[in-house]
């Protein structure tokens, strides 16, 4: 409920290369009534290590997040695929730790938060402009933002149900919608071609809805379409989703 | 080495087969309960494994089958050879098995003079070229329609240049039944083992199964220890799923239960470890054992469509097969379970729920903590770890590569040691960073 | 002995597995009605078989030289008989006795299987309860639709290697 302490994570490849995404985090929590706080003490989450298998880097990370993010009734971060793995992978690093229980059950990804916690009737924001929406795996699937196209369950997408609360927004579908951009982490290196393909072939689906922008819940996904992106003169426009409903999207 | 991108028309061949998938599953209102069944079964099954081949084993046997075990790969080729020698079998016909792949079967057979046909119409064109299936039940999904026209130009005599695949199809049917007479025995696999029943079924498209086991007098099946399930009613459940996981088919043109021998002839089952038991018990991997070998794993895998099956160090590709591949050798399957992205689709369409991207996040770790890993990966993560452990060190590193990006000329900074600058621009700095902007925010009054 | 040593090396594993309870039989939620004739008339097409309601016929024609002159004039048709078929897929279980020659079921190119009406049963969980009920003797066959593959470039060539057309005729 607002007024409640809330925390905010902001992923260091956000930090540098997205603070507008983490701006628009922080003005949606403020406009919702939240005390927001900015621990500076905080650093990377431990991902990009956990999922590589190097855990012996991972732990000491994980045990500066709890530290660090100890004391708030809510963690919330733009960024689902950290988020996943704070409440999904860390338990061999920091669950005997009595602090990380609190943790696990109240960091929240942004739109997960706003959907499940805030739950507003309306964001007071228009955006009369024509998206897709690539469903970013970790959030769809770790996180449960949706329900992918493969699972055999009636469909809910939290995401969706955000967006169509934002005035003159015309949603599109893109072919695909749920397969991964090939992003993947530490994948972006270790398989640059396969992940590159993926990407183009992600773009290729976008740009076919003719849609301006491309939005999507996770900016590392978002950074590596881009770079193709730009690599190769596409016009397509990439944004937070955080950034339409905060209505702080440029241009 | 990091792998190249096959052309695109393999992925959307094999998104065709994904999306066929789905459309099957949607027809079934109580799919993700099956799902949850056939995990359960296979997990109750394993947890009484022994048990449950030991009443295989005597069903069978009461049957009439003749039961042989083998601990490993040499084994199970030497039994069956073995019985194809007291028969004098010349020739032999064998529909699809991974596990005689696995085994080395073939080349076992072949090199003591027994010839064998691979008569599933996948398998006999990757036989043809000499090379391995690309897919476990799509063979030869990695090939366009005009190079089979070339091979069977060549080796079939087919018209040159005919491609269709109808016309391909049936010389390959004439052929192959030409094999089909001449065969002196008849080598399948087993999808399920009925334990109660001391019956095998054998699900095919084709039916080659059923021509080579009906045509000749000495049927050999070879089963892992692991196909084994409990009771005739289990198979309601796994034939509703397999087939539809699969081909997006409602099940198997033939579904073909071998309960005893032909009158006159013989029926030999072969039951298989070769490395299997080890993987029984482990927390993070024992799953793959309930594997139905559907391939929708590999259909529904956004990196396996791109790279294709022969780019996988293991027999059996895709995220089951890395996960197989690497129970048996960790380091060889090194590149194939970081040949993923954890989104996680695969998991989400096995049929018996085996959580897979969580086992290859899993061999992941193992696969560092044995130390695979090469020393300048590893000093990478150690020294990065390092840097991100600490905010000045974090905002040193970040800080130091935002003016390396400003100042460094780009073909400097573009150099090919640059992976992602390969292929993408890099992200770009941002004036100010998030905590740069947050500290400003909070000054003002 | 290898069968030993495997089991033994099972039974090692396992000890440390917690026991896992086999689930209880599903009970299918019902979009497939018992009976429904039309619905297997639907799952055979679409498995790229044939199938015929006799009962459309003015005389009922049970005997198979009748059947045969008048369904499959100009085809060279071999005929099976089916204990029932199953609603969901097309398949039948096809009728085999002990000794019967098996090539009957994959070597003919033209396939008619003769199901009483009334035997359709709704998924393989019913078809399964039908098969204990029935027994196998040496060797039983679900048949679904003819022959096919897609090997080629994905292309659906139907009669790859058995029939190359199933008609399913249903009797009374």
């Amino acid at each position: 409920m607002s007024g409640s302490r809330v925390a905010l994570f902001i992923p260091c490849y956000i930090n540098s290369f997205f603070p507008g995404v983490g701006m628009a985090t922080l003005t949606l929590l403020e406009r919702f009534g939240y005390a927001v706080e900015y621990p500076e003490g905080q650093t990377c989450c431990g991902q990009p290590f956990a999922n590589s298998g190097a855990h012996e880097e991972a732990r000491p990370l994980a045990e500066h997040f709890v530290r660090t993010f100890s004391g708030y009734d809510y963690v919330v971060a733009p960024s689902a695929s950290c988020v996943a793995t704070v409440r999904r992978h860390y338990d061999p690093y920091v669950g005997d730790d009595p602090a990380y229980a609190h943790i696990k059950a109240n960091t929240y990804e942004v739109l997960e938060f706003l959907h499940d916690v805030v739950r507003p009737e309306s964001f007071g924001v228009s955006f009369p402009h024509s998206v897709t929406l690539h469903q970013s795996c970790h959030g769809l699937r770790e996180l449960e933002l949706g329900v992918s196209s493969e699972v055999m369950l009636p469909h809910y997408n939290k995401v969706l149900n955000l967006l169509e609360k934002v005035e003159g927004i015309e949603l599109r579908e893109m072919e695909r919608a749920d397969e991964c951009c090939g992003f993947g982490g530490t994948f972006s290196i270790h398989e640059p071609e396969i992940s590159t393909r993926m990407g183009i072939d992600k773009l290729d689906n976008a740009e076919a809805t003719e849609a301006e922008y491309l939005a999507g819940f996770d900016s590392s996904c978002l950074m590596h379409l881009q770079g193709i992106a730009r690599r190769l003169n596409r016009e397509i426009k990439c944004v937070h989703v955080a950034e339409i409903l905060a209505g702080t999207v440029e241009g | 080495m990091s792998r190249e991108a096959l052309e695109p028309w393999h992925d959307r061949a094999l998104w065709f087969v994904r999306q066929k998938r789905d459309r099957a599953a949607r027809t079934v209102a109580e799919w993700e309960e099956l799902r949850q069944l056939a995990s359960q079964i296979k997990a109750h099954t394993m947890s009484r494994l022994d048990h449950y081949l030991e009443r295989f084993e005597r069903n069978a046997v009461r049957n009439g089958i003749q039961v042989h075990w083998a601990a490993d790969a040499q084994e199970h080729n030497r039994i069956v050879e073995g019985i194809l020698a007291r028969h004098n079998v010349r020739k032999v016909v064998k529909s699809k098995s991974m596990l005689t792949e696995e085994c080395g079967l073939n080349p076992y057979l072949q090199a003591r003079g027994i010839e064998v046909i691979d008569t599933d119409l996948g398998e006999r064109i990757v036989q043809l070229r000499d090379e391995p299936p690309s897919h476990i039940v799509l063979p030869a999904i990695h090939l366009k329609k005009e190079e089979v026209a070339a091979l069977f130009e060549a080796r079939l005599g087919t018209e040159p240049g005919n491609a269709d695949p109808t016309y391909l199809t049936y010389v390959a049917r004439k052929h192959l039944r030409e094999h089909f007479l001449s065969a002196d025995a008849a080598i399948t696999g087993v999808n399920f083992a009925v334990a109660d029943e001391g019956l095998f079924v054998v699900c095919t498209n084709e039916g080659n199964a059923d021509l080579g086991t009906a045509m000749t007098d000495l049927h050999i099946a070879s089963m892992g220890i692991e196909k084994v399930i409990p009771s005739l009613e289990h198979l309601g459940i796994f034939t509703r799923l397999l087939a539809r996981s699969a081909t997006g088919q409602p099940v198997t043109t033939y579904t073909s239960h071998f309960k005893r021998p032909k009158p006159g002839g013989e029926l030999h089952v072969v039951i298989v470890d070769n490395g299997r038991s080890a993987i029984l018990g482990n927390e993070s991997n024992a799953q793959a054992l309930h594997c139905i070998r559907c391939g929708a794993c590999m259909n529904t895998c956004p990196t396996y469509r791109r790279s294709g099956g022969h780019s996988y160090g293991y027999i059996v590709p895709g995220p089951i097969g890395s996960s197989l591949g690497a129970s048996r050798d960790l380091k060889r399957s090194g590149a194939d379970i970081y040949n993923c992205t954890l989104c996680g689709s695969c998991s989400n369409v096995c049929p018996t729920r085996i959580d897979l991207h969580r086992q290859l996040y899993a061999w992941r770790k193992v696969y560092v903590e044995r130390g695979h890993l090469p020393p300048k990966k590893r000093w990478l993560y150690r020294a990065g770890a390092w840097m991100l452990r600490s905010p000045v060190r974090a905002r040193i590193l970040f800080g130091t590569a935002k003016w390396a990006t400003r100042l460094l000329p780009r073909r400097l900074l573009y150099h090919p040691a640059n992976v992602w600058g390969r292929t993408r621009e890099l992200p770009e700095f941002a004036p100010k960073t998030f905590a740069r902007l947050y500290k400003e925010r909070t000054r003002e009054p | 002995m290898s069968r030993d040593r495997i089991l033994q090396a099972i039974r090692r594993r396992i000890a440390v597995v917690e026991a896992v309870p086999l689930p209880e039989p599903p009970a299918p939620h019902r979009n497939v009605h018992e009976s429904d004739i039309r619905a297997f008339i639907h799952a055979v097409e679409s498995v790229g078989g044939s199938c015929i309601d006799t009962v459309q016929f003015p005389t009922p024609n049970a005997r198979r030289s009748s059947l045969k002159a008048s369904l499959f004039p100009d085809k060279d048709v071999t005929f099976l008989d089916a204990h029932f078929g199953v609603i969901e897929n097309g398949a039948c279980w096809i009728v085999h006795d002990t000794g019967a020659d098996r090539t009957r079921y994959t070597l003919p190119e033209h396939l008619a299987i003769l199901l009483p009406r009334t035997a359709l049963v709704p998924t393989m969980h019913e078809a399964y309860a039908r098969v204990a009920e029935l027994g196998i003797e040496g060797f039983g066959l679900f048949l679904s639709g003819p022959s096919k593959t897609a090997d080629i470039e994905q292309a659906l060539v139907i009669g790859a290697q058995g029939a190359v057309s199933t008609t399913v005729v249903l009797v009374d």
